[in-house]
């Protein structure tokens, strides 16, 4: 049974300040309604009055997303009650969205973005005494309410949750690189999802904050839908909520009880012109885009489009972190191999992302410097990478702490001459021609100095001392 | 003479305030020794401003509108909050639960509204005293010519909304009443001009409106539309005395037409109730004003509130404004209106292509008795402002001045001029008093 | 403009998307004078409007823009609110 998804997203901008007036948008630690002011908070006699870097960051977006931008926009009112909105209607874009007709490549899917515009968030629920079906009263907290908000709607062209995931990662990413939004802020990515099974009733499900849990939602609706049709029950056309917690949709309305919004044109403020020299000046200074760096690393940097793909697809923070080793470090293709191949691995070992991890190009470079100076082994730097992911100190720090530095040649030679002494019966095997035994000699130096020594210099000592002896 | 206790005692007698400030503080400027009353829509901080409706009972704003700082700026004395028809929903400033001022040549008749309160205390004020009044669709016109008072709403965007409880925000300009034209032109000089906190506003340089002089063979447009039927007879021939008075005096007379006179009514009404319906949603017992104890879901509490707090008139309203933006209705009735609005404007322009100000009586009658009044459906409420709504529509410029009196009751000359030509419409004013 | 019959019905429905609580009087009387008036309103399809732009505000106004600058309201935006807990607004329960 063919899924048909199409995605609403809201992506909150990383502006300074609100989009209708100068409240700060750094909320995430503050006591609640401090970051509010008689416009956001809908006070009789307030107006409000247009954020000039949002309506830039939506029209970079737009043309990301390789939509047409409208020569003048204007806004509406969306009218609704409820007890996050501080007006009783939002601010949006109804009849003149910002952009429209784009589209994003997912894989070699193209889905299509039908609009992109701009409007403000509602204000943030708590939910005393139950969920949000059952509470038994709200409090209300305004710092996000006027938070700007771009909202991408796509055509209904994504078939899989898998793509709904790819789509909103490859989104979230461009939206990065644009440097219109932080992934890390707390719901700065919503979800509104309307999924269909083989053209039946389309199903709404609101709300859904960060992707993995879109991905989650996504998959126990279709399985909901295709179970009832399996069983021969009927699909209600209905608006469900996704409870993180428990992995489940359930209904929080239908769409029979949905109201009219009543839309008029906001009369409080102007229309916009975007003229065509705002568009070109915005598109010139854009940020340069995922697929594009992609391509980049691959013709400057040499390395392969898989190692490209990977640090570049795990987060702009990465591709910066990437792109500062190379500068620290003259070789980009061993940055990109120990990166992709060990570095990452270890982060995802320990569950960090590179943000949460104490990792500096500076320190990463220097367990490549390390190596080439002779100080460790490529084993022991894949060793000793774990413990630089886990524990953010240096590896020369490390190597010292614990001691890891490769032997000199002089004390290995030590060694091995005390494990040949100790083994006379394997000496006397490889003598009497049996090679093996020297690979049994090398192993027990090896044993005994750890990582500190390379296993070829081991091999060429004790060859040379049963030579001599 | 203490202004503050001597309006106290003629409100007394006539009721037109809502609220007093606690004591007038004064300073120097342009405004300096004049108290100004402030109608209750237009915020003054730490004094109650209620819109004329329960539903703000008690509500003290934590700012004052940008117009209320200008004049402070400017010397000026905040006497208090003069009454009005609730949101500025009426003609007759009897839509409230508050004070329902007297009209002060009559008690027996209304001031005329919304603005009453503040056409009341202009016209009995025995100090010096200006009036912060506002308009949506012919609320400082109406009053003002039935107390024989000055009462000028400046072109749409002239003086900053910011601060004025909205209703209706493509419609609504703050403007100014006084007891002659040089009065009220001085006050409107102070309040003009741009503001930062105002998306609509106008950032065209505001000149000295009280520089007024004779026009030079000024033309004066006559509308047909708005003489002859519909309007009683007594208050024309009034009119048509002032205007011969005119024209004996330099200025000529010139028959014009604005077409779509007629339709201006509904037009106006539409876009208003619409605007208006959006307005008021957010009086919905959170934040301020008429709270109650919390209990039920979201829309049983919102209901109670607003079925407490809403007049019969804004309940009337805000069904008609949520009727015409709704699905189906919407392009019928929202969008036709916004149209119709354009080919108003468009009579106007092509008038002033030809004259410097257009003439008519501001009201088809005198104030009428409260008797009278009661006895009314809401469409013959509404029908009453079929001269004034036009202009406010077109946003353009108007001054009612008192021109005579007909059944002893003052009759008003309606001046219109082109957008932004508030001089040229206020000399022609200034001619008209001296008369 | 459609043939619109301002039924009680049509009241409730306005009242009811106006969060507005009427008696059966009183939407019987709003019944009628709604019908009176929307019907009084009828009279704007006489006039040709094909081609015509809506006027958003009477005036044209010049693009409004702010610059992306955070500022402080220094204000207790609780002074007016009757029912809080801390600093959280209380407000009705949303089921």
């Amino acid at each position: 049974m063919k899924a048909t998804i199409g995605l609403e997203i809201h992506v909150q901008l990383n502006t300074e300040s609100k989009l209708f007036c100068s409240c700060t948008t750094e909320i995430d630690d503050l006591e609640p309604n401090t970051a509010v002011c008689p416009i956001c908070l809908g006070y009789p006699g307030s107006k409000p009055k247009l954020n000039r870097k949002a309506v830039e960051h939506g029209i970079t977006i737009g043309m990301a997303l390789e939509s047409r931008i409208k020569p003048v926009i204007r806004f509406s009112r969306k009218n609704y009650f409820y007890p996050d909105m501080a007006k009783n209607y939002q601010i949006t874009q109804y009849e003149v969205p910002l952009a429209e007709g784009g589209y994003l490549m997912v894989g070699d899917h193209r889905v299509g973005i039908t609009r992109v515009h701009i409007e403000e968030d509602p204000a943030k629920l708590v939910h005393v005494g139950g969920g949000i079906t059952n509470a038994r009263e709200t409090l209300i907290d305004y710092n996000r309410a006027g938070v700007p908000l771009v909202e991408i709607v796509t055509e209904p062209d994504i078939e899989s949750t898998e793509e709904a995931r790819d789509f909103l990662k490859k989104l979230s990413l461009i939206l990065e690189h644009l440097g219109v939004y932080d992934p890390s802020g707390e719901g700065s990515l919503r979800v509104d999802a309307n999924v269909s099974i083989d053209g039946g009733n389309r199903v709404e499900v609101k709300n859904i904050t960060g992707f993995r849990n879109v991905e989650k939602a996504l998959n126990y609706e279709v399985v909901r839908q295709r179970s009832a049709v399996n069983m021969g029950l009927p699909i209600v056309r209905e608006t469900r909520h996704f409870d993180a917690e428990t992995g489940v949709t359930s209904t929080l309305r239908l769409k029979e009880q949905e109201e009219d919004y009543g839309y008029i044109a906001e009369p409080d403020l102007t229309q916009i012109h975007l003229s065509e020299e705002l568009v070109g000046g915005l598109t010139a200074s854009m940020p340069e885009l995922p697929d594009q760096r992609i391509q980049r690393l691959v013709d400057q940097n040499g390395i392969t489009r898989f190692q490209s793909d990977i640090i570049v697809n795990t987060g702009l923070r990465m591709s910066i972190f990437y792109e500062k080793c190379c500068e620290l470090y003259p070789d980009s293709k061993t940055v990109a191999n120990w990166l992709v191949t060990y570095l990452l691995k270890s982060l995802n070992y320990e569950g960090m992302s590179l943000e949460e991890s104490s990792v500096a190009p500076e320190t990463f470079t220097e367990l490549l410097t390390m190596m080439d100076d002779g100080t460790i082994s490529e084993r022991l730097a894949k060793e000793l990478i774990k413990d630089y992911v886990k524990t953010g100190k240096s590896p020369r720090k490390l190597v010292e702490e614990k001691n890891l530095a490769l032997l000199p040649v002089d004390e290995l030679r030590v060694v091995v001459g005390e494990v040949v002494s100790e083994n006379q019966k394997a000496v006397d095997d490889y003598r009497s021609g049996k090679t093996k035994a020297a690979e049994y000699l090398i192993g027990q130096v090896l044993r005994r100095v750890r990582a500190r020594a390379a296993a070829n210099t081991v091999r060429e000592l004790v060859l040379e001392a049963l030579k001599g002896n | 003479m203490n202004s503050l206790k001597r309006a106290k005692e003629l409100d007394q007698e006539y009721h037109f305030m809502n609220a007093f400030a606690d004591s007038l503080d004064s300073g120097e400027g342009r405004l300096k020794g004049y108290t100004v009353s402030v109608k209750d829509n237009v915020c003054v901080k730490g004094v109650q401003s209620t819109a004329g409706s329960k539903v703000l009972e008690g509500y003290v704003p934590p700012f004052d509108a940008t117009v209320i700082a200008k004049c402070r700026a400017e010397g000026a004395s905040i006497l208090g909050k003069t009454t009005q028809d609730e949101f500025g929903f009426g003609t007759f400033n009897v839509n409230t639960p508050f004070n329902k001022p007297l009209n002060p040549h009559d008690p027996e008749r209304s001031t005329g509204g919304s603005s009453g309160g503040a056409a009341c205390i202009t016209a009995v004020a025995d100090f010096p005293h200006l009036a912060i009044s506002e308009s949506t669709g012919g609320s400082i016109s109406c009053p003002a010519s039935w107390c024989g008072v000055v009462g000028v709403t400046p072109t749409y965007g002239r003086v900053s909304r910011w601060g004025l409880i909205d209703y209706a925000n493509s419609l609504d300009k703050i403007g100014v009443m006084g007891k002659t034209v040089k009065e009220a032109a001085l006050l409107l000089s102070v309040i003009s001009g741009p503001d930062k906190y105002d998306s609509t506003v106008l950032d065209t340089p505001v000149p000295d409106y009280t520089e007024l002089e004779s026009v030079e063979e000024l033309k004066v447009g006559v509308p047909k539309e708005y003489y002859g039927e519909g309007i009683n007879s007594d208050v024309e021939k009034t009119i048509w005395s002032t205007l011969k008075k005119l024209e004996s005096k330099g200025a000529k007379l010139i028959d014009v037409s604005l077409p779509h006179t007629k339709y201006a009514l509904s037009s106006y009404y539409i876009i208003a109730m619409a605007e208006a319906s959006t307005n008021l949603s957010k009086f919905s017992g959170l934040r301020y004003g008429l709270q109650e104890h919390i209990e039920g879901d979201f829309n049983q509490y919102f209901s109670k509130i607003r079925t407490l707090g809403f007049g019969d008139e804004s309940k009337r309203r805000v069904m008609l404004g949520t009727f015409t933006r709704m699905a189906g209705y919407r392009d019928a009735y929202y969008l036709k209106a916004l149209k119709v609005r354009t080919k108003v404007i468009e009579d106007f322009k092509h008038a002033f292509e030809a004259v410097d100000v257009l003439a008519a009586p501001t009201m088809p009658v005198v104030a009428p008795r409260f008797d009278e009044i009661e006895e009314l459906e809401p469409i013959q409420h509404y029908m009453m402002d079929i001269l004034t709504v036009a202009p406010n529509l077109a946003g353009i410029p108007m001054v009612s001045v008192p021109c005579g009196t007909s059944e002893d009751m003052p009759v008003g000359l309606h001046l219109m001029a082109d957008h932004l030509q508030e001089h040229t419409m206020l000399r022609a004013a200034w001619e008209v008093e001296n008369l | 403009m459609a043939e619109i019959a301002v039924t009680r019905e049509l009241v409730k429905e306005l009242a009811k998307a106006a969060r507005l609580v009427l008696s059966e009087e009183e939407t019987d009387k709003y019944t009628q004078q709604l019908s009176v008036i929307l019907d009084a309103f009828k009279e704007l399809d006489e006039v040709p409007t094909d081609g015509v732009e809506p006027s958003y505000h009477p005036i044209e106004i010049k693009d409004s823009l702010r610059e992306d600058k955070p500022e402080k309201w220094e204000w207790d935006p609780l002074a007016n609110v009757k029912d809080h807990e801390g600093k959280y607004i209380r407000g009705p329960s949303i089921k």
